[in-house]
């Protein structure tokens, strides 16, 4: 990345400078601006009160329904099955927590927390703030790859379909992006806007081709994400690729933070700027593609989550990823709750609640960068 | 800590942007890197930061190459300032300098840094700042602060691309003294002769990827120097009060060359493609460039 290709990076109306020395700053009215000051909460106790709060959100949203549970009778449920030597839940009761809500929760949580987490390592290595599996396309790409194997009938296969998916149409963005210019934010979103509505039309076409049931549905729930599907299998996908991944991706918290003012200064700082690009941009399709082969392509949690948690952490990865996987789970979970529960019985894909929250943020963060280095 | 740039060269897309240079920058001083546009003064600096590997030659610290240090060694030896540099990232001043210590810190981002951020930012005059938000800064401040995280790589070669720039008068006087009591081997890109004159120990001259004069700026920044190099006409003086050599350009000694073969004026026949009888030994940077910048600050 070229330092000449943003050259307008300082304010347009450049303020007068002024010696920054010690003297003369303290004598400056904007040298102790309440705004522009900021300390940082200690990274423990945020971490705890999410997870305390994922917890309630997960018996909350599992109480949340038609059958008329109450939390205790969930948590019984799930201590019941964990070996714990609880009252005994009504078995309807039961099996409703056990075999249909709880998976579909703890796959929402999972999938949510991989999501938000692939958008802020993407927003971080690109930087760009709009960077989201979602909207550069992979997520689609991942829905691709998966339909693709679902006609030869191998389901095992399904997520590493996905992440072949998903690996192609990142390459494709960012080969697109930069044919004939530099790579810049808004370049990177249209060409994965491109590639995003060519892979969403590749699916649908694959299954008008080959379904027989309900083609609608399942297109809806490959384009715009569904968790109606859940099962345990899920949870064991999305749990064990969010485990995983998301703790490699923690250890290259510092990595990220190198990033910040760009590649020649992270490899000024002793990082391998490609490396470390391409093994994270993998590591991001893999945590994508194992999302959408339970849950279809879910959009801008992986936009908002990073943003809204940033003001909350500060920058620093070590303290943003872990706070923005955890708000990502409690986010997804809430979504997909509103989104099984508010026409009830009929049900929304969850990607609708998530748009209907997302794409304000979106247009919030176009209008913040207004004047800004965009092109 | 010994720095030598021993006959370093390298091809960016397709041509020597760099060719053959040979130079000692003397330890603990202040070098100034002049040339006009597209020199390839940022080239050598990354070649020398090890961010590039030469085609040809070696940068050499202590006399192992730099390029073969494992890249956290080479990051604790040599910190690099670009020349313009931001992050969307919403950082506070301490958050970025404290990148600096990223080459000291273990996988899980433990680094026990003795304070080191502390005196960075001490250092480049900036601990006032420390808790700013760095969107706030002024472009004087930024340049600081941008020096302190450098500083906090405990670097011994400290590599600046343009610092002065955007800065005013003020900012780029006490930015460059800071830079030169700091004591450490500096090498700083300049486009300001006059800067480079007042502040540098030594300077090194780049034209079309060669180094074409190297050593103390009163021996170096002559008149024909300059003429050779920049393609203006300047008078070289002494400064009244420090002694060393201020460059007063002139504008209407030159003949009326380029400037005017865009317009009706009638250029002379010998004007535009060879401006000076010495354009052999910078064949790349007069042709296509108008040297306008009769002030000594060529505008980007």
């Amino acid at each position: 990345m070229s330092t000449a290709s943003r050259p307008s990076i300082q304010p347009a109306s450049p303020p007068v400078e002024r010696d920054a020395r010690v003297g003369r700053v303290g004598r400056d009215v904007r040298a102790t601006p309440p705004a522009g000051t900021r300390r940082r909460t200690r990274l423990a106790p945020l971490v705890a009160i999410g997870v305390v709060a994922l917890v309630v959100t997960v018996l909350v949203a599992v109480a949340i329904g038609p059958a008329g549970l109450g939390v205790d009778e969930v948590a019984r449920s799930i201590g019941g099955h964990l070996g714990l030597d609880v009252a005994p839940v009504p078995r309807l009761h039961d099996a409703i927590v056990w075999d249909l809500r709880l998976p579909r929760v703890l796959t929402a949580a999972a999938v949510g927390a991989g999501l938000a987490l692939s958008g802020a390592v993407m927003q971080s290595l690109t930087r760009n703030p709009l960077a989201d599996p979602y909207l550069l396309g992979l997520s689609s790409g991942a829905s691709l790859g998966a339909v693709a194997v679902l006609i030869v009938g191998v389901s095992l296969l399904l997520p590493v379909a996905a992440f072949a998916g998903a690996l192609v149409a990142l390459v494709a963005t960012f080969a697109l992006a930069r044919t004939g210019g530099a790579l810049t934010p808004s370049r990177t979103v249209l060409a994965g806007l491109a590639v995003s509505q060519l892979c969403a039309a590749g699916t649908s076409l694959v299954i008008f081709w080959t379904a027989t049931g309900d083609s609608y549905r399942e297109i809806l729930s490959w384009l715009l994400g569904s968790l109606a599907g859940s099962t345990w299998e899920s949870v064991a996908i999305a749990g064990v690729a969010v485990t995983i991944v998301g703790g490699v991706l923690l250890g290259q918290a510092v990595r990220l933070d190198a990033f910040a003012f760009g590649d020649t200064a992270a490899g000024a700082l002793g990082i391998d700027v490609d490396r470390t690009r391409w093994t994270l941009m993998t590591l991001v399709a893999l945590l994508t593609g194992a999302m959408v082969a339970v849950s279809g392509a879910i959009g801008f949690v992986g936009l908002v989550l990073p943003h809204a948690v940033v003001s909350l952490t500060g920058p620093a990865h070590r303290r943003l990823l872990p706070l923005t996987a955890l708000a990502g789970a409690i986010f997804l979970v809430w979504a997909d709750t509103l989104a099984r529960t508010v026409f009830d019985p009929r049900e929304l894909p969850v990607g609708i609640v998530t748009a209907l929250i997302g794409v304000p943020v979106f247009a919030v963060l176009l209008r913040r960068r207004q004047g800004a280095a965009w092109s | 800590m010994e720095l030598s740039i021993a006959g370093v060269g390298t091809r960016l897309g397709g041509r020597w942007a760099v060719d053959g240079v040979d130079a000692t920058p003397p330890s603990g001083h202040l070098t100034g890197l002049l040339g006009p546009n597209g020199a390839g003064k940022t080239t050598l600096l990354r070649l020398v930061a090890g961010l590039l590997v030469p085609d040809a030659g070696a940068v050499l610290v202590d006399d192992s190459p730099v390029h073969s240090l494992g890249r956290r060694a080479r990051a604790r030896q040599i910190a690099l300032v670009e020349q313009e540099s931001s992050s969307t990232v919403p950082l506070s001043v301490r958050e970025v300098v404290t990148l600096g210590r990223i080459p000291y810190r273990t996988l899980w981002g433990l680094d026990d840094d003795g304070g080191a951020v502390d005196r960075a930012l001490e250092a480049a005059q900036a601990l006032e700042l420390a808790d700013r938000s760095w969107a706030t800064l002024s472009g004087g401040e930024r340049q600081r602060v941008h020096i302190a995280r450098a500083l906090a790589q405990e670097p011994s070669i400290l590599l600046l691309d343009e610092p002065t720039n955007h800065l005013d008068v003020s900012a780029q006087l006490s930015l460059l003294a800071f830079v030169r009591d700091l004591a450490i081997t500096s090498v700083a890109a300049l486009h300001d002769l006059n800067l480079a004159a007042a502040f540098c120990e030594h300077v090194l001259v780049l034209s079309g990827g060669h180094l074409v004069a190297a050593g103390h700026p009163a021996d170096v920044l002559t008149p024909a120097l300059i003429r050779d190099v920049y393609r203006v006409e300047a008078d070289v003086l002494t400064h009244p009060r420090s002694g060393r050599p201020v460059i007063a350009f002139h504008e209407e000694a030159r003949p009326a060359t380029t400037l005017a073969s865009d317009t009706a004026a009638p250029a002379p026949a010998s004007g535009t493609a060879t401006p000076t009888p010495t354009s052999d030994r910078t064949p790349r940077s007069t042709a296509t460039r108008a040297p306008i910048a009769a002030s000594n600050q060529e505008g980007r």
